[in-house]
């Protein structure tokens, strides 16, 4: 089912979300902008790391929400995607010890592919199956300074694949950081250890030098049987910041290895290293560029399903200036992939090796059409390999009221392109395959409205509200295939549509209580000439509801005593009760740079599992569980 | 197929405007626009929300900046921008000196002259080396010291902002400013994280 508004707007031009942070500028007269803002106002005002330029959150057409490095640390979250379970526009099951699937907007799967993740500016999601192997992302938390999460299309800023949503992991930069510090973790799910330190390099300049060791115990099924889930993971890395007057030069890389618990047919091994460099310049016209260019290499081998090595590059520039009343941002970019793959038991690609390229180019124009009223509109083309150019519009307005209020809407249209399972993968490894890749399979395409209301109706309480509504179009399916089996092809359509919402209460240094609701329905149904069973259900396993409440409490100077609590609804298909769950830590800063914490996950006790596996393994089941950290900082 | 040649003729034009796109930039000029413009502006509140003893009470609110030429300029435009504070003009003193700052007690004798009148100070990051002169020179005074970093306000200055989050906070002492018979409204003390807590 096509609707008309699609084929309208495929040529309007789209807007998106500022480069680099996806928050906003203050506006065009900055100084007035800052000057009309209480003082309790002026504490929400954001410093991108990367601009340097004052942004308001609130002034973002799109539904943005934002974790801070510091609800990070008072919770004691160990991993990324324990960080995300923060965000009350994400949803996040755990799978197994490491392994996550995260979603925005629904169609969660253990293999996700909608989300655009990125850390620090540099995409971690594989162009092997378009998702993100979750237990391989391991970041310094201790150095996180926000996680910026965008539910719905990002296409026109940030391209394919950034179809339910854009996540974008701040670290901060070296020249903020001073000193060090050595911490740990140990609980009876794992035990970690991190340290870092900044050096001096040269007088401009910063060196951030960091590692940190990690392990996942094994998790236990339903029945209390031990699952060969295990992760442990080693990475080390640094980044440099450099700054003079107007530029800001950094060059940041990392080295990890990791490896599971023996599993029937072999342990799953990993490792990598990536090197970024990204040169950014303030200009006169109120404005910056930016140069970044990266390399990445990653070699994951799993004896069940398949070995690969992917070996990426990347060069991207953008330019954001001010003009009269436009705010132009424009940028292009090329990235090439080289991967080479060997036969699992389960998989096979075909062909073994193959290079991928993708190249971009976007312009986005945000027009001060009154005081209160802006209109943004843009456009990015993105090519791939497999099916050559794909267009994504985006038109978005908003208008700011009285205290603080923002209401907005956008129109846009984003795709998932297609990536080597699904036109290269072949199950079983071995012929008769059940399993084909698709040679026709094209973009995943999905057509957004989204409307939202944002407002800071008292200098202590925010809220945000944000309605939503997706037609997706040609959505990954199996159709029959004449040599037997089926080929992957795009055999389902259909809508995903909800309501998200949250609202943060916050005493600037004494207590904070955040709330977030999420509503989410599907209505998907199979395109003419399909009919298999399992085509939809594929498609994702979501909860129609989810409720976050997130609360801390200063006690005294130096105490803390935080809480996290939230209820997931029943997963349909296949079925998975719903759960609730409660995390609460109590830490205590003792002075000399000395911090500790103890906390339990899961105090309810209700074990409880969270998705269904797709890699071999039982299902996994999690109860409470008891931790402590500490960590020293000089 | 059209989208293929297309994806390749993206490819090279992408390659060739990248190219441009540097060439045509590098000439740039650097804009020095960062959280200066926050600290200007939480000064103005501070200087919104302050009482002056019967000395100072009168003619324009001087603000005086210890650092670079850009961070005065920064703060003469939000200056100009808010208008007059309380019905009284607000103008601002730069105060160049050089990064390193000689002897503290020669320092404090160069910018007590400097100083003189001015209803706040702000010594900039880049000048921090200037601050214990700078909390010398105005000591007695009714003058807000303002700085940067996590021990501006344990050295003896009023308010000290730091990054935290992102964003900029800022840490008080309350009974410093009272010495200096400034009345400052406890909504802006409120604010104020308390020093050195955790």
């Amino acid at each position: 089912m096509r609707h008309s508004f699609q084929h309208r707007h495929a040529g309007v031009l789209l807007a998106a979300l500022a480069w680099s942070t996806g928050a906003h500028a203050l506006g065009f007269d900055e100084p007035r902008a800052l000057l009309e803002l209480s003082l309790e106002q002026l504490g929400d005002v954001e410093v991108t790391a990367a601009s340097r330029r004052a942004t308001r959150l609130t002034e973002t057409a799109a539904s943005v929400h934002v974790i801070h490095g510091d609800d990070l640390r008072r919770l004691g979250i160990r991993s990324l995607p324990e960080a995300l379970r923060l965000a009350p526009n994400l949803h996040v099951a755990r799978i197994n010890a490491a392994g996550y699937a995260v979603s925005a907007r629904g169609l969660k799967t253990s293999l996700s592919n909608k989300l655009l993740v990125m850390v620090d500016g540099r995409p971690v999601y594989t162009p092997l199956f378009a998702g993100v192997l979750w237990d391989m992302q391991t970041v310094p938390i201790e150095d996180v300074e926000r996680i910026e999460v965008v539910s719905g299309p990002g296409a026109a800023a940030w391209g394919a694949n950034a179809v339910n949503g854009v996540i974008n992991v701040v670290l901060r930069p070296a020249a903020q950081t001073d000193g060090g510090f050595a911490g740990g973790w140990a609980s009876e799910d794992g035990h970690g250890v991190s340290a870092a330190q900044t050096v001096a390099a040269g007088e401009r300049g910063a060196v951030r030098l960091y590692g940190k060791h990690d392990r996942w115990s094994r998790s236990e099924s339903a029945a209390g049987a031990p699952v060969a889930d295990g992760w442990s993971q080693r990475q080390a890395g640094f980044r440099g910041q450099w700054r003079s007057g107007g530029d800001d030069l950094r060059v940041q890389g990392e080295a990890f290895e990791g490896e599971s618990s023996d599993r029937p047919f072999g342990a799953v091994r990993a490792h990598g290293h990536h090197l970024l460099a990204r040169w950014t310049r303030a200009t006169g016209d109120a404005g910056q560029w930016t140069l970044q260019g990266y390399v990445d290499v990653v070699d994951r081998l799993d004896p069940l399903i398949i070995d690969d090595r992917m070996t990426i590059s990347a060069l991207e520039f953008a330019r954001e200036a001010s003009f009269g009343d436009h705010r132009l941002a424009w940028g292009l970019g090329y990235r090439h992939a080289r991967d080479e793959s060997r036969a699992g038991l389960l998989a096979r690609l075909i062909p073994a090796e193959r290079t991928l390229e993708w190249a971009h180019a976007y312009l986005q124009d945000q027009i001060a059409v009154s005081a209160r009223m802006t209109v943004e509109l843009g456009l990015r083309l993105d090519s791939n390999r497999y099916t050559g150019v794909e267009a994504l519009p985006t038109a978005r307005f908003a208008w700011r009221g009285e205290n603080h209020t923002l209401v907005w809407g956008a129109l846009s249209r984003a795709v998932r392109s297609p990536a080597r399972f699904d036109r290269d993968v072949h199950f079983p490894a071995n012929e008769p395959y059940l399993i084909r890749g698709g040679p026709d399979f094209r973009a995943e395409t999905s057509d957004v409205a989204e409307f939202g209301y944002r407002a800071q109706p008292l200098d202590w309480l925010s809220v945000s509200i944000t309605g939503f509504h997706h037609w997706h179009d040609g959505l990954r399916a199996g159709i029959g295939a004449p040599q037997g089996g089926v080929f992957i092809s795009n055999g389902v359509e259909g809508r995903t549509y909800g309501v998200e919402g949250w609202a943060t209460a916050r005493v600037p240094g004494e207590w904070e209580v955040a709330l977030g609701v999420l509503e989410l329905r599907h209505r998907l149904e199979r395109m003419p000439g399909f009919s298999g069973a399992n085509s939809i259900r594929d498609q994702g396993n979501d909860p129609e509801h989810q409720v976050l409440l997130r609360a801390s409490r200063r006690l005294g100077e130096r105490q803390q005593v935080s809480l996290f609590a939230r209820h997931v609804g029943a997963l349909p298909d296949p079925f998975v009760p719903s759960y609730a769950q409660l995390d609460a830590r109590w830490s205590v800063n003792a002075g000399n740079g000395f911090a500790f914490g103890v906390g339990a996950r899961n105090l309810l006790d209700e074990r409880h599992a969270e998705l269904d596996p797709v890699s071999g393994l039982p299902q996994s089941v999690f109860g409470r569980s008891l931790y402590v950290d500490a960590r020293l900082e000089w | 197929m059209v989208k293929r040649r297309a994806h390749r003729l993206l490819c090279i034009a992408t390659a060739a405007l990248a190219a441009i796109a540097c060439a045509c930039t590098v000439g740039a000029q650097p804009r020095a626009v960062d959280e200066t413009s926050v600290h200007a502006a939480y000064a103005i509140n501070f200087l919104r929300y302050a009482r002056w003893p019967a000395d100072a009470a009168a003619g324009p609110l001087v603000v005086a900046v210890v650092g670079p030429a850009d961070t005065a300029a920064t703060f003469r435009t939000l200056v100009r921008t808010a208008g007059p504070v309380d019905g009284r003009a607000v103008t601002v003193r730069a105060v160049p000196v050089n990064v390193a700052a000689p002897d503290r007690r020669d320092a404090a004798r160069a910018l007590r002259t400097r100083l003189q009148g001015a209803h706040l100070v702000y010594v900039a990051p880049s000048h921090e080396a200037w601050q214990p002169a700078v909390i010398e020179a105005t000591a007695q005074q009714p003058t807000i010291t303002v700085g940067t970093g996590a021990d501006f306000v344990a050295r003896g200055g009023m308010f000290g902002f730091q990054q935290d989050r992102g964003r900029v906070r800022f840490t008080a002492d309350a009974a410093r400013i009272a010495t200096a018979r400034i009345d400052m409204s406890a909504r802006v003390l409120r604010l104020a994280r308390p020093a050195g807590g955790g």
